[in-house]
């Protein structure tokens, strides 16, 4: 499994800081603006973790997060600030999504959900003596 | 509770309607029974005359028969021809009697007599009874009516005297169905189920507007006991079903009495129809007022659910709003916090830059949303009108643009020197909004056109994009405030729904307006027209002129 995560963001601002905080703790960040761009880089550079904003201008991020059962290994991580939404809570509970994380929380929050899907460190850890 | 509160006014209204009809009714009620005791007296009266009449015809008759026995000539020896000539002369002559004469000796058996056909009734028909009465009290008797083969007879009984004695009685005899008694009440009319009738003592009819209800009995007993008893009145009862009135009058002479009998619709039916007809009108008019009254009562609470849902997607939208810029400033600062000592100058700028524009883009919201919501309370926004010159606010607001959305080509056309009459940083708030709407719904490298047409009196400004377009339904409701959200877009753009809003608030105060027309995937055109005026150049080179 690779080390990159996909970040799925169609504000500029938003995907430079989430950028800065993933890639600070040692990922690597492949950034898309919308679905058709995303489902490129999943193709092409088959990352560990996807990070869904699903409020974009043309296809929703759901749009996505439907096709991405064609990466089963690849972790959905719902990135949006409808988290506390239950519209957003019942979609996620019946498509494959892993988490939920609202982008209103601590910024680093993101960064430790993509941690706890990172497998070479549960590897690590287990060999830890 | 406050349920109850929104439910009071519409409760007092249709408590006040209802109270006004039920007045109304009551007042119509009112008025309608007396116009029936009017009528009902009306009747009464006429009865009484009717029976006044009779008295007068019949004493009228007895007297005339008196003066036959007193003063004729008669021997009054049994069987004498000459008597039955002078009785036989009599009948031919008297307007009542008609029917035949007797003259009877005080025991009672007559001596002489003459009839017109068909005999006299014999001396033991029961129908003397009442007239040997009335003459042992020293009255003329009258008897009730008896039937002669058949034909109906009636029989006046008055004493013969001679220089203050009785001698004998005359009997005159009138056909009850062939009388002037019987004429004179055929010829009474009461609508079509009206019916006069003069009733002897037993209640057999004497005479009857239908001469074929002669001899037989009127059958009301409380009409024949007060007929007995002397007295007037007016009665309602059923008969065979039907509800009937009669009034009816003592006739005085012999318990004798007039009665007048008639269906109680036909006789009360114009009073009692226009009655129905006032309450149907009054049930109406509380029909409609209630129906009006909950349009207008269902109408407003509509438009309150619409505000309320309106207002409630604000804040839904307002909250949104105001997380993503929230977000980043907080997202910016802490990585700043964390890594800023790693970081390069750039990558620093970068971040404060993000704080920055962030917080400049939470102030504009904040100034939208105030400023929406002060337009739709009808509050004075200050706006300051001069000559502003389109092309160049155009060309201002398009460069702004195209910086701001790179991604989007927004291309202008406008004639040059052509000049409205507006505020100069509404007319910026005005295209601003116009210009991120139109970028908001297009698709990514979606083309944005505006264009400005010189008119005689305006100027038409309009802005075009080719996104998601809307539906005619979404086109009616498109100015209105917070409407976006009810489209059902909301997680697809981003935006509190007051833009449009605003634009049209601004337009129309400035003289102008603003139409939309659009298409479900055709894209939209949001045109504005403002009061055009002439160049303030040329305005000042015509005065140059003027002062040479």
């Amino acid at each position: 499994m690779s080390d990159r995560v996909l970040l799925l963001e169609d504000d500029d601002d938003l995907a430079t800081i989430t950028d800065a905080l993933v890639s600070g703790a040692g990922y690597e960040v492949v950034r898309a603006s919308s679905v058709e761009d995303a489902i490129a880089e999943c193709e092409s550079a088959q990352p560990m973790v996807a990070l869904v904003d699903v409020q974009l201008p043309t296809r929703s991020g759901w749009d996505f997060v439907r096709e991405a059962t064609r990466w089963p290994d690849m972790r959905i991580v719902v990135y949006t600030v409808h988290h506390d939404e239950p519209e957003t809570m019942e979609r996620a509970a019946h498509m494959k999504v892993d988490a939920v994380v609202g982008k209103s929380s601590d910024p680093m929050r993101i960064v430790d959900v993509i941690r706890s899907f990172d497998h070479r460190l549960l590897e690590n850890t287990a060999k830890t003596p | 509770m406050r349920t109850i509160k929104r439910f009071i006014p519409l409760v007092v209204s249709i408590a006040v309607v209802v109270a006004v009809a039920l007045v109304g009714l009551l007042e119509s009620a009112h008025a309608n029974a007396r116009a029936q005791q009017i009528r009902r007296d009306d009747r009464v009266s006429e009865q009484k005359d009717l029976a006044g009449l009779t008295n007068q015809y019949v004493m009228f008759a007895l007297k005339d028969a008196f003066d036959f026995g007193s003063i004729t000539q008669l021997s009054l020896k049994p069987g004498d021809p000459a008597d039955t000539a002078a009785i036989r002369a009599y009948v031919k002559r008297s307007a009542l009697l008609n029917y035949g004469g007797a003259l009877v000796g005080l025991n009672g058996m007559p001596f002489n007599a003459y009839d017109v056909g068909g005999g006299l009734p014999p001396v033991s028909d029961p129908g003397y009874v009442p007239l040997r009465t009335e003459l042992l009290a020293g009255k003329p008797g009258v008897s009730t009516v008896m039937k002669v083969h058949g034909v109906p007879v009636v029989a006046l009984a008055v004493p013969v005297q001679r220089r203050g004695s009785t001698l004998a009685i005359f009997v005159g005899y009138f056909r009850a169905d062939a009388n002037p008694l019987e004429t004179y009440n055929a010829r009474l009319q009461y609508g079509k189920t009206g019916q006069a009738l003069l009733v002897d003592s037993s209640g057999s009819v004497v005479a009857a507007s239908s001469s074929s209800e002669v001899g037989t009995t009127f059958g009301v007993g409380p009409v024949l006991r007060a007929l007995d008893r002397g007295e007037s009145g007016f009665l309602e009862f059923t008969s065979n079903g039907k509800r009937m009135v009669a009034s009816y009058s003592a006739v005085g002479i012999g318990g004798w009495g007039t009665i007048t009998t008639q269906t109680a619709s036909e006789f009360f039916g114009p009073i009692r129809s226009g009655g129905l007809h006032v309450a149907l009108a009054l049930i109406g008019l509380l029909v409609v007022a209630a129906a009006a009254l909950f349009l207008m009562n269902h109408k407003r609470q509509m438009a309150l659910a619409k505000a309320y849902e309106y207002k409630g997607q604000l804040l839904a939208n307002t909250t949104h709003e105001l997380k993503t810029p929230l977000t980043a400033i907080r997202g910016a600062a802490v990585t700043l916090g964390m890594r800023w000592r790693t970081m390069s100058a750039e990558q620093v700028d970068q971040f404060l830059g993000i704080i920055h524009r962030r917080c400049d883009g939470l102030s504009k919201l904040i100034e939208r949303i105030l400023l929406g919501a002060r337009l739709e309370a009808g509050r004075e926004v200050t706006l300051s009108p001069a000559p502003t010159e389109v092309l160049g606010s155009l060309r201002a607001i398009t460069s702004e643009f195209k910086d701001v959305s790179p991604k989007h080509p927004v291309l202008l056309a406008a004639p040059e020197n052509v000049w409205v009459n507006a505020d100069p940083e509404a007319l910026d708030q005005i295209l601003g909004l116009l210009l991120e709407n139109a970028i908001k719904y297009s698709p990514e490298g979606g083309e944005v056109r505006v264009a400005a047409i010189d008119g005689p009196r305006s100027v038409a400004i309009s802005v075009s994009d080719h996104g998601v377009g809307m539906s005619a339904e979404d086109r009616e409701h498109i100015f209105e405030p917070y409407f976006r959200a009810s489209r059902g877009d909301a997680n697809r753009f981003s935006g509190v729904g007051l833009g449009l809003s605003i634009v049209r608030h601004l337009v129309e105060r400035s003289g102008g307006s603003i139409s939309v027309e659009s298409a479900p995937g055709q894209g939209s055109t949001f045109t504005i027209t403002l009061p055009k005026i002439a160049s303030p150049m040329e305005h000042a080179v015509s005065l140059e002129g003027a002062d040479r």
